[in-house]
């Protein structure tokens, strides 16, 4: 009976402080979504009215469906153009090219470094008027080429795409690389004596031993991009640059809910509001693509 | 040599009690003082403040104040969650009725009621109303005006022969000349609302200083004509590029480094960042006047600077009503003005600074289009919220000035108007 219960030993540290520090929170975050409240004082229950606001005031709706728009977008770039570049990458790396190893180091290294300091230095390199991008330019006489990069309406998001994709785009490939090393050598062998060329044997052989790594990647990346803060912050400033263009939900969620001496004003009920509607879209997102992508593995066979 | 040996011990032991003594006293008399915390909102004030404190400090031994220094990103949202959390800093800076900061804050009973420590017989009612609450004081008051100004590079303009304008005509005609020289007008972070907020307002007071007098009396509402009419002056220069062809993009420091490196003439700002502009540029001859009128007025956009708020639970409210009296006194203010190079509102109290005198130079006192925002919104109502989510909007066309005001002007309730 005693060594029936042990496990409970075990769970319970980990289950107490998951509870205590993520599930709590989550309810008391709901709880204060039905409360018109700044974050002092006395609460005055509206039940759902921060909810209207966010769906149905006019002016909030517009903000909150280009913020959500600009996120669902920043996934769809994630999803189509990352994944399959990281899974590229980390084929180059695994059938080992020329200076594989640097080539990965390379790619991984501008995750180690804080999106706080790479939302800086790309001020740095962005700026229209001091920056070292357009500085070159001018110095090489392609001044027609010069921009005003985050204050363009037609750049600011690519680019911002661009510099996150550059940051975090590293740790998908080493995730798929790490599986590929995984693979067992008596069926690449196989492949190789069965006449299957580089791309065949990548195709047919390899991609679906990925399976695993491929539907973490998506998940991941997914919640992510829902999930977009620091460096939009950093470069878009805090109302989303240019026409919103770079305004992500966090955004949103930050400026109303905390204000800064500027946006004077902070609404703790509001705010909770739109993080529960923020946590029940990456909720559905991610149940609905591990549902997906549990069927799609089950029914070809996880190898 | 036993005995040699116990006296040196015992010497040695009476030496080490002599040490221990003296730092019991020293630990004694540090334990004694009362300990102040003080928060400021942004590293631009940390220079005054530090020499306002250590002043204070001399002639109260019995107080120790430390300081800490946040940015303007963050700061309403730590003071919040520390108040909440009852762990307010003793005294703390908050923007006083220019904001509704102030009126959230006193509603939540944070707030210590000054009125009756306080002596402000001195101080203008101007910079009395930044500070007080239906008739009660919540903060001390500055004898430091914020205004806006117009910086240019004195050399650069003597260099090429540019005057500084008299007349509205005058500095609208400066700009395409400057621009066609190769160099930005008027150096502008088109990607900040701040700093569009603060472009706007010298515009409004030059072109059309009467909207301001009478929306000031609330008798005039925000979707005027006029207010309109000086947006689109706004949006026009910078479709003509005199803020650079790029300057959507650019940010706060973008703006005044463009302007340190002499890419640009001018660059219009906050009184407060003179002292920064000057310091960090020591090799330039920085002037600043303010935009005028069409006939010649000088219009000043003043704001009165706010001081420091006493947190209505603090553990120490004697000692913190002692530093808020003394930060009140003109021995303070003026470390205050000489510590920012800053326009000093309190004829007691003379600014330092060359450049601050030019800043001040003015001969028409008009109230902050911000601040009118603020003191006549409707109940419940936040038109500056609007304000500060699409004025940069302006410029890229998103938002239209007329459809802008119609927002705001939905939002405010004027007293003078039937």
């Amino acid at each position: 009976m005693r060594k029936r219960k042990s496990y409970i030993g075990f769970i319970a540290p980990g289950f107490c402080l998951y509870t205590l520090f993520m599930i709590v929170p989550l309810f008391v975050a709901v709880y204060y979504s039905f409360f018109s409240w700044s974050g002092m004082g006395e609460k005055v229950f509206i039940g759902l009215g921060n909810f209207r606001r966010i769906f149905l005031d006019p002016r909030m709706a517009s903000i909150f469906r280009n913020a959500l728009g600009n996120n669902f977008s920043y996934m769809l770039v994630a999803l189509f153009v990352f994944i399959p570049l990281q899974i590229l990458l980390a084929y180059l790396i695994h059938i080992k090219i020329v200076g594989g190893r640097a080539f990965k180091l390379f790619i991984f290294l501008p995750y180690v470094i804080s999106p706080s300091i790479i939302g800086f230095f790309s001020l740095l390199v962005f700026n229209p008027n001091i920056g070292l991008l357009n500085a070159t330019l001018q110095s090489v006489h392609l001044s027609q080429f010069a921009g005003s990069w985050f204050g363009d309406v037609g750049k600011a998001f690519p680019l911002l795409v661009g510099i996150i994709g550059w940051q975090g785009i590293g740790v998908g490939m080493v995730i798929i690389l790490a599986n590929m090393t995984d693979i067992p050598g008596e069926v690449i062998e196989a492949s190789v004596i069965d006449g299957a060329g580089l791309w065949k044997r990548f195709w047919f052989v390899e991609l679906p031993f990925l399976k695993p790594s491929i539907v973490n990647v998506i998940v991941l990346s997914s919640i992510f991009a829902l999930t977009q803060f620091d460096i939009p912050f950093i470069v878009g400033g805090l109302n989303g640059g240019i026409n919103g263009r770079l305004d992500f939900l966090n955004l949103v969620f930050f400026r109303y809910t905390f204000g800064d001496s500027y946006n004077g004003e902070t609404a703790m009920g509001f705010g909770a509001s739109i993080s529960v509607v923020l946590f029940l879209i990456i909720f559905v997102i991610a149940m609905a693509q591990n549902l997906v992508m549990k069927r799609f593995v089950e029914k070809d066979g996880n190898p | 040599m036993k005995r040699n040996i116990v006296l040196v011990v015992l010497c040695l032991f009476a030496l080490g009690q002599l040490a221990a003594n003296g730092t019991s006293e020293a630990k004694t008399t540090e334990q004694k003082k009362v300990v102040l915390t003080i928060w400021e909102h942004t590293p631009q004030f940390e220079a005054p403040l530090v020499k306002t404190l250590d002043r204070f400090m001399a002639l109260n031994p019995d107080i120790k104040v430390e300081y800490e220094i946040k940015t303007p990103d963050n700061y309403l949202s730590l003071l919040t969650t520390a108040i909440q959390a009852g762990e307010a800093p003793d005294l703390f800076w908050q923007h006083g009725t220019a904001t509704n900061d102030m009126e959230n804050l006193m509603k939540q009973g944070a707030l210590m009621d000054l009125t009756s420590y306080l002596d402000v017989k001195k101080y203008s009612a101007m910079s009395m109303g930044k500070v007080t609450y239906n008739g009660k004081i919540y903060q001390t008051p500055a004898a430091t005006i914020d205004t806006r100004a117009v910086y240019y590079n004195k050399n650069l303009f003597a260099k090429m022969g540019w005057k500084v304008p008299k007349n509205f005509a005058e500095f609208e005609a400066l700009l395409p000349v400057i621009k066609n020289a190769g160099i930005i007008p008027i150096s502008l972070a088109g990607r900040d609302g701040w700093n569009t907020l603060f472009i706007f307002e010298p515009i409004l007071a030059a072109t059309h200083p009467d909207w301001i007098q009478e929306a000031d009396k609330g008798k005039a509402k925000i979707d005027d004509p006029r207010v309109i009419d000086a947006m689109n002056k706004m949006i026009d220069w910078g479709k003509k590029g005199y803020y650079g062809s790029m300057f959507m993009g650019v940010d706060e420091a973008g703006q005044y480094l463009s302007f340190s490196k002499e890419q640009a003439a001018m660059t219009v700002a906050g009184s407060w960042t003179a002292d920064t502009l000057s310091k960090n540029n020591p090799s330039m001859s920085i002037g600043a006047f303010q935009m005028p009128t069409a006939d010649g007025r000088k219009p000043i956009v003043l704001t009165y600077a706010a001081g420091f708020s006493v947190y209505s639970k603090t553990a120490h409210p004697k000692e913190a009503v002692r530093l808020a009296k003394y930060l009140t006194t003109v021995e303070s203010q003026q470390i205050w003005v000489n510590g920012l190079g800053a326009i000093s509102g309190l004829k007691e109290v003379k600014s330092g600074s060359e450049l601050a005198n030019e800043i001040a130079d003015a001969n028409l006192e008009l109230e902050s289009f911000y601040n009118i925002m603020v003191r006549y919104h409707s109940p419940d109502q936040s038109p500056t919220k609007i304000w500060e989510e699409d004025d940069t909007k302006l410029f890229s066309g998103a938002v239209d000035p007329k459809g802008l005001v119609s927002s705001i002007d939905a939002l405010m309730t004027y007293p003078g108007i039937k």
